[in-house]
C-alpha cells in the first residue's frame, strides 16, 4: 500500500523504521509544513516495507513517502 | 342630487375576472408540456413539484400566480401568456411557517423575465416582513446577455434609478431570518448570487453553480469548458461555496428541513427546545488531552465539536 503526502513540506522526523510493524493510525513520519508538525499515519495495520524519503527532504503534495505491507 | 351627477352604468368586470382565472390556469402549464417533459427527462423536478416535495402536504399558498407577460389579439382577448418564471408563496415545513421560492427553468431556462425578477425580489421582502425562514430552490440563469431582439417577453429588465437595489433585501435577510438554499440544476448569475447568500446551501450531483455559463466564458476567455468543469459538485466541495452535496433532490429537501430544525424563525425568537438525549452529567475527559500543548501540532476540531454538543447532533 502506497502512502502519499497530502501536503507539501519537509520531512521533520521519521518515526517508523523500515521493517517495523505499525498499527492502524500509527504515525509513520512527521512533516513540517507552514510551521506545523503534520503527522503521516498508517491507514491500516501492517509493516513498513520501504521509506522513500529521509529526514530533511523537501516533498511535494501527492508524493510517495512510504510503502506498507498489509 | 342632479341627474348628471349620477355615475354612468358600469360595464361588468367579468372579462377582467375571467382573464385572472385564465392566467392562473395558464401559469400552471409553466413552460408548456414539451419544456416540462424535457426537464423531467433530465431527471429533474419542476419548481412546482419541488415546492410540493419540500412543504407539508397541501400547505402551499401561492402568491402572484397570475403575474406574467400576456399577449392579446386584435379584439383585446388574451391570446397567450408567459408566466413569471419565479414561483413563490407561504407554506409549512414540519408545521412551521416559511416562505419558499424558486426559478421555473421550463420558462426561458430560469433566466428572469420581468415578472419573474420582480417576484424573486418580492420573495425576500415578504420573508423580511413576516420574519419567517426563507427557502430558495434555485435553477436558472441570470439576465440574458444575448440581447432582447424583437421578442416582447425578452424586453430589458430595467428598474427605475430610484429603486432600492435588489441586493439590499438579500443582505437584510441574512441578519434577520434563516435562509436555506438549494442548487438543483444549472445556477448562474443572479440566482447564483442568491444561492450563496444563505446560511445553509446544498447542491445535487447534477447541479452546477457558475458566475456565468460556458458561452459567456468562451466569449470572454476563449476557453471551452463544460458547466460541470466550471461549477459542478467537485468544484464547490473544494471551493466551499456550497455547504453540502445531496444524493438527490429529495435528500436536498430533507437536509433543508433538518437545518431548519436547529434554528429559530428569526433573530428575535428562540429555537424550539427539544428534550436532550445526553445524560446530564456527561463528561468527556478526552477534551483535556485533545488539544496538544505544543502549538506546532494539529488537532481534530471535529472531535472536539462532537464531544461538546449533544451526541449525534
Amino acid at each position: 500500500m502506497q502512502i502519499k503526502s497530502e501536503i507539501a513540506g519537509s520531512v521533520w522526523k521519521i518515526i517508523a523504521s523500515e521493517g517495523a510493524t505499525v498499527g492502524a493510525d500509527d504515525v509513520i513520519m512527521i512533516l513540517e509544513s507552514m510551521k506545523m508538525e503534520i503527522p503521516i499515519t498508517a491507514p491500516k495495520a501492517g509493516s513498513c516495507e520501504k521509506l522513500h524519503v529521509s529526514e530533511g527532504d523537501m516533498i511535494g503534495e501527492g508524493q510517495l513517502v512510504a510503502t506498507l505491507k498489509i | 342630487m342632479s341627474e348628471k351627477n349620477q355615475p354612468e352604468e358600469h360595464a361588468p368586470w367579468e372579462k377582467e375576472i375571467d382573464e385572472i382565472h385564465t392566467r392562473r390556469k395558464l401559469a400552471k402549464q409553466q413552460g408548456g408540456k414539451a419544456a416540462v417533459d424535457k426537464h423531467h427527462e433530465k431527471g429533474r423536478l419542476t419548481i412546482r413539484e419541488r415546492i410540493d416535495t419540500l412543504l407539508d402536504t397541501k400547505s402551499f399558498q401561492e402568491i402572484g400566480e397570475g403575474a406574467g407577460v400576456p399577449e392579446y389579439d386584435d379584439n383585446g382577448k388574451l391570446k397567450d401568456f408567459q408566466p413569471a418564471n419565479f414561483i413563490l408563496g407561504f407554506g409549512q415545513i414540519e408545521g412551521r411557517k416559511v416562505i419558499v421560492g424558486g426559478e421555473d427553468f421550463t420558462v426561458r431556462g430560469g433566466s428572469p423575465n420581468p415578472a419573474g425578477l420582480r417576484k424573486s425580489v418580492y420573495t425576500e421582502q415578504l420573508a423580511l416582513k413576516y420574519k419567517v425562514p426563507l427557502i430558495r430552490l434555485h435553477e436558472g440563469g441570470g439576465g440574458s446577455v444575448g440581447g432582447t431582439g424583437n421578442d416582447k417577453a425578452r424586453r430589458p429588465l430595467g428598474d427605475p434609478v430610484f429603486s432600492e437595489s435588489r441586493f439590499v433585501p438579500l443582505a437584510e435577510t441574512l441578519s434577520s431570518i434563516p435562509v436555506a438554499t438549494a442548487a438543483l440544476g444549472p445556477v448562474a448569475g443572479l440566482p447564483a448570487a442568491r444561492l450563496v447568500a444563505s446560511h445553509f446551501s446544498v447542491m445535487t450531483p447534477n447541479a452546477a453553480v457558475l458566475i456565468a455559463g460556458p458561452q459567456v466564458v468562451k466569449r470572454a476567455t476563449g476557453h471551452d469548458m463544460t458547466k460541470e468543469e466550471l461549477g459542478g459538485p467537485q468544484v464547490h466541495l473544494a471551493s466551499g461555496a456550497i455547504d453540502n452535496l445531496a444524493e438527490d433532490e429529495a435528500d436536498a429537501m430533507n437536509q433543508i428541513t433538518r437545518f431548519l430544525s436547529y434554528v429559530p424563525d428569526n433573530a428575535w425568537s428562540f429555537p424550539k427546545a427539544i428534550a436532550p438525549t445526553d445524560k446530564i452529567d456527561r463528561c468527556e475527559d478526552a477534551l483535556a488531552s485533545i488539544v496538544p500543548t505544543s502549538r506546532r501540532q494539529p488537532f481534530q476540531m471535529r472531535k472536539i465539536i462532537e464531544m461538546v454538543v449533544d451526541q449525534n447532533e
